[in-house]
């Protein structure tokens, strides 16, 4: 399809309030032309209120938000060239599919024959071509979701913004729905903001993910940067599953680092692995990242910290064995990839839980 | 599916009801007029066959023979499918019709309107009993199920609630009006003549003349109606939707003015407002006189007649279409709005392409009510309408001097239920498109979209046009309840309180000297009973239907909701024809009063339960059943609590409908038994205005101290709802009663 091409948007200390609330605070963000950008967080985050102030339905108290290089906090959204799809839809239930995707085009004045044109192509191009004279009363969630994205997309606008797109649906249509719009994004080009609560849709289809939070954002990466090396135990735990381990930092009389818990023990750290600074932290390492060993196994200690846990609770999870294992006081998740007619180890059994250093984030607190 | 295919569909199916509706009457009329008929072709044989042949011919005999056919047609094998309790039901409520009539009919004093011999009580009261058990056991079989009463006492419980329901409607209102129906086939003799004759007094110019268009006289009162009727709706629409434009944009300081603005006419008699603008408008008018001495412009009678009588109707019946229209508005969710702005439509667009499609639906249907409402307001055409002559008013002349003359009172009453089932078919028939509201974001976030810069200007000044009016209509009769004659500029005066409201201190107590004690104390105690009645009825009948199974509900519901929307006018009129000539005592007369004013309150209770009821959570419910709790004790338990709110605002709003309505009591009520109304509009009509604005006042007196007093004991057990929840709930159930009626309350 012709006429799309990625922008870069920009925001600059944007804050807002709703009436006497603070929703956001010093937003600083900047988004790549073509990307597929993701806004986590939980809800009242002030996700939804950011994607607002982008497509100009809502104006910031301070700050300034350019887009391609312009500044268009003034900016009308019907002049912004975004194209939007809402959490609630927001469908018109007396237009049919073709009337609701030709609503925009309408608007622009074109000819009916150059609005019907684009119609067909936009409804092919989501596969509901047989659906254009159907009213949205008429269409499965996932359809009605498909007309929505239609519709913001006929226009052709420069950014598209998605404000959970997928929160009705079922989770298998969700993954398949999802796939589907970021192949579309992937051919169009099309610089994508979406807002989402949950972390497999951020990090399985982002280039970067914000994870925001209070209307703040606590760290902007890839999703990878993020899932690996959370700024917080807020971002560790909003991209997945996260084992945090509280102890403290401190330079014992060799000049060297150590981090101490109960779990844990006595860990040296070093100076090639990144480094907290004296006083509480926490050890965070992901339920992926253990390994299994007899409790009375020979393990080396050099590179791998070696816990003693008794195993409280096994959930099978298809593709892997969850444990739960009471290490000192914590409880420590991990996960084990299962094959098939592997035996599981039964509650009670008493191990030795290993994670490589290399594996461990240390986060000040 | 395109726009004129479901327009089709819809009128497809409309004609489909007024064809049904024609269709019954027709299978029951025809067939009793030709079967009356006979007697006289077999006017040589003896005069017992002659008798039979007589007896016969009654609406009565004719609907029990239908029933019994209808429940016959179950049993043939093609109709033997799933859907035989459906048969049952309809033929069951013919039997019952049937039944009830002839029980009626058997009374002596009702021989004259229905041609039937006296004194046969044992069979017909046999027949009424049989009919009604088998409309229990059709509500009580579930579709597709065995014909077993096996089921548990609590479910009979329900069913037999159902089936009384039904019966008690069948009764009290189907009936009565078939005696309307027997008064004018009967007029010109029985028979072929009869119904010839009769037909003839239905089109008859008196009703049908288009008299004042030719140039060539009068028009008929039908023809008034209906004109009067549609002017009133469409201007009161307007109003009430360019009103609702301005408020939803507007804070929630005007939304509550406004809101309590429009609530005032809702809960004031009708013929007040017109009253009130009589004072303004008349020929001694304020503004008639403000405008003499200002701009020199020579006042007139214009106000009395047909432009006074609709004026006072736009203003009495516009809140409703302001209501229905703001929530039509509100329901606009935020994300709709959104997605137009953002791909370019102006505010015009979002207002051509979003919010009138919105509002049309809504916005028709509040016309159709208004329509009825102004068909069956009689108080103002009596009140204002000078040499205007209109349906309710001329069904309120015959009755008063004809009746007894056996002459035209059924006509009018007949046209008006035939036009107010029309438009009720016709508004059911919008109701059901799909409104946009169905398509709510979740987020639930209201919408708000702004007007074109002379919309905008023009909605405010009618608001505050409307509002100017409004508070000097209440100000004038303010004014004059203490002024001398009712007059606004005369000298301050308390006579008029002491005439109808005097009392002196003796030593025995409060001696009650004013003339209008009696009607308003029975006011209060019918206004009381009703109101309470009406509570309890709502909330039990929708926590039945919620009990008896989705077909029977449906049933019960939509056949309820076409009785309710028979003019309350008519539903005096025939109250006073089946059972006004059984000399009832005055106890009696009280009770028929309290029924009128219940079954015309009865719609609303029935929306407010099905608001109490949505609020229950089927979990909470079917907890307390897991747990081994009766449906009793579920219902005491556990719904109680959480209905006592609604039912307080439910009871509440009944007893302010109950002390200001007018057309229900007006032909029921005699110089023994008046209400506050009746007396009111009495004490208009022989000139003492001032009394009857004084009255007014204390009626509004009584309805605050009433409320207050209701409110204080409440509040002292916490029973209350919030001020916004009592302004939403009360909102909710006036326009889903207007806009649905009784259909669907049941879960």
């Amino acid at each position: 399809m012709v006429g799309f091409h990625g922008v870069s948007i920009e925001a600059r200390k944007v804050s807002l309030s709703l009436g006497d609330r603070r929703v956001l605070t010093d937003i600083d963000l900047r988004i790549e032309a073509g990307d597929f950008f993701c806004l986590l967080g939980p809800s009242g985050a002030g996700k939804t209120s950011f994607l607002r102030v982008i497509a100009g339905l809502a104006t910031p108290e301070a700050g300034e938000l350019l887009i391609d290089g312009e500044r268009v906090t003034a900016r009308p959204p019907q002049k912004r060239g975004v194209g939007m799809v809402f959490q609630g839809l927001g469908l018109w239930p007396h237009m049919t599919v073709a009337e609701t995707v030709g609503y925009g085009l309408a608007r622009q004045r074109l000819p009916d024959e150059t609005i019907r044109r684009k119609v067909g192509t936009m409804l092919e191009s989501v596969g509901l071509t047989e659906f254009a004279e159907k009213y949205p009363g008429e269409l499965s969630g996932g359809q009605q979701q498909k007309v929505a994205l239609a519709r913001a997309l006929a226009v052709e606008p420069r950014i598209l913004l998605l404000d959970q797109p997928l929160s009705a649906l079922d989770l298998t249509f969700r993954t398949q729905l999802l796939g589907d719009i970021h192949a579309l994004q992937r051919e169009l080009g099309i610089t994508t903001v979406m807002v989402t609560h949950e972390p497999e849709e951020a990090l399985s289809v982002a280039d970067r993910v914000a994870v925001i939070r209070d209307g703040a954002i606590r760290q902007i990466g890839s999703p990878a940067a993020l899932y690996d090396y959370p700024a917080d135990s807020f971002v560790a735990a909003s991209v997945g599953t996260a084992n945090l381990l509280a102890g403290k930092v401190f330079e014992d009389e060799t000049g060297q680092m150590r981090f101490n818990s109960d779990a844990t023990g006595d860990v040296p750290l070093f100076e090639r692995l990144h480094r907290p600074t004296a006083g509480s932290a926490l050890a965070c390492f992901r339920p992926t990242s253990v390994r299994f060993a007899p409790y009375d196994a020979m393990t080396d200690t050099s590179d791998s910290v070696w816990m003693t846990g008794r195993i409280v609770r096994s959930e099978f999870r298809g593709g892997y064995l969850r444990y739960s294992v009471s290490v000192a006081n914590e409880t420590v998740v991990c996960d084990l990839p299962h094959r098939k007619a592997a035996l599981a180890l039964p509650a009670g059994s008493e191990i030795l839980v290993g994670v490589e250093t290399s594996q461990i984030r240390f986060i000040n607190v | 599916m395109s726009e004129t295919l479901i327009m089709r569909e819809h009128l497809l199916s409309l004609h489909f009801r007024l064809l049904g509706l024609l269709a019954g009457w027709l299978a029951v009329a025809l067939p009793a007029h030709a079967v009356a008929g006979l007697h006289q072709a077999v006017a040589d044989v003896t005069p017992e066959i002659q008798a039979m042949f007589r007896a016969l011919g009654s609406l009565g005999e004719v609907a029990l023979g239908g029933g019994l056919l209808v429940a016959a047609l179950s049993f043939w094998p093609h109709w033997h499918g799933t859907d035989r309790p459906a048969w049952q039901r309809f033929a069951a409520v013919f039997g019952l019709f049937g039944a009830a009539a002839i029980f009626l009919a058997g009374i002596p004093a009702m021989q004259r309107a229905t041609d039937m011999e006296p004194g046969v009580h044992g069979v017909p009261s046999l027949l009424l009993l049989i009919a009604m058990f088998v409309l229990f056991l059709a509500i009580h079989r579930k579709e597709g199920e065995p014909r077993h009463v096996d089921a548990s006492r609590a479910e009979t419980g329900f069913a037999l609630v159902a089936s009384g329901w039904i019966a008690f409607l069948v009764i009290l209102v189907a009936v009565p009006i078939a005696c309307a129906w027997s008064l004018v086939w009967n007029r010109g003799g029985s028979g072929w003549g009869g119904l010839f004759g009769g037909l003839e007094s239905l089109v008859s110019a008196r009703y049908w003349s288009l008299g004042c268009l030719a140039g060539g006289g009068a028009c008929g009162s039908a023809v008034n109606s209906i004109v009067l009727g549609m002017l009133v709706a469409t201007l009161a629409g307007l109003l009430g939707a360019a009103l609702a434009l301005f408020v939803h944009r507007a804070g929630s300081a005007v939304r509550r003015s406004v809101a309590v603005l429009a609530c005032l006419p809702m809960i004031t008699p009708p013929f007040l407002v017109g009253f009130g603008l009589a004072q303004l408008f008349g020929k001694a008018g304020l503004v008639s006189l403000m405008l003499e001495t200002v701009f020199g412009v020579t006042s007139t009678r214009w106000f009395f007649g047909g432009y006074g009588v609709a004026m006072a109707q736009i203003f009495a019946f516009f809140p409703l279409a302001y209501f229905m229209a703001l929530h039509a508005l509100d329901s606009l969710g935020r994300a709709q709005i959104d997605a137009a702005k953002y791909l370019g439509a102006s505010n015009a667009d979002v207002l051509r392409t979003l919010v009138f499609p919105v509002l049309r639906d809504p916005l028709a249907v509040a016309m159709l009510v208004i329509f009825v409402e102004s068909l069956s307001d009689v108080g103002n055409p009596l009140v204002i309408g000078g040499k205007l002559r209109v349906l309710p008013a001329e069904l309120f002349y015959s009755s008063s001097s004809e009746l007894a003359a056996n002459a035209m009172t059924g006509v009018p009453a007949l046209l008006l239920v035939v036009i107010a089932l029309a438009m009720t078919a016709l508004k059911d028939n919008v109701a059901r498109r799909p409104a946009i509201s169905e398509m709510e974001a979740p987020s639930g976030e209201p919408g708000r979209c702004d007007l074109p810069r002379t919309l905008s200007w023009l909605s405010g000044v009618l608001l505050v046009a409307t509002a100017l009016v409004l508070i000097g209509v209440y100000a004038a009769i303010g004014v004059g309840a203490f002024s001398e004659g009712g007059k606004v500029f005369a000298p301050f005066t308390l006579d008029n309180f002491s005439r109808g409201f005097g009392f002196t201190l003796t030593a025995g107590g409060i001696e009650l000297t004013g003339s209008a004690w009696d009607s308003l104390l029975a006011s209060l105690w019918c206004a009381l009973l009703a109101s309470l009645a009406g509570g309890a009825a709502g909330m039990l009948m929708v926590w039945t239907l919620g009990k008896v199974g989705k077909p029977s509900a449906r049933f019960v519901g939509n056949l309820s909701s076409y009785f309710f929307s028979i003019p309350s006018v008519v539903i005096g009129a025939g109250f006073m024809l089946a059972f006004g000539s059984l000399g009832f005592s005055e106890l009696g007369a009280w009770f028929m009063i309290v029924l009128a004013i219940l079954i015309r309150n009865l719609s609303i209770c029935l929306r407010f339960g099905a608001i109490a009821m949505s609020r229950l959570d089927r979990a909470q419910i079917e907890m307390s059943g897991l747990l081994g709790a009766s449906s009793a004790t579920t219902f005491l338990r556990v719904a109680t609590p959480t209905l006592r709110p609604v039912f307080v605002v439910c009871v509440a709003y009944g007893f302010i409908r109950s002390m200001t309505t007018l057309g229900s009591v007006l032909l029921l009520s005699s110089a023994e038994n008046q209400v506050a109304t009746t007396f009111m509009i009495d004490r208009i009509g022989i000139g003492e205005f001032g009394v009857g604005m004084a009255y007014g006042v204390v009626l509004a007196g009584c309805i605050a101290a009433v409320l207050s007093g209701g409110w204080l004991l409440m509040s002292a057990h916490r029973h209350l709802p919030g001020w916004g929840q009592v302004m939403a709930d009360l909102k909710a159930a006036i326009v889903l009663a207007e806009k649905n009626g009784v259909r669907g309350v049941a879960r």
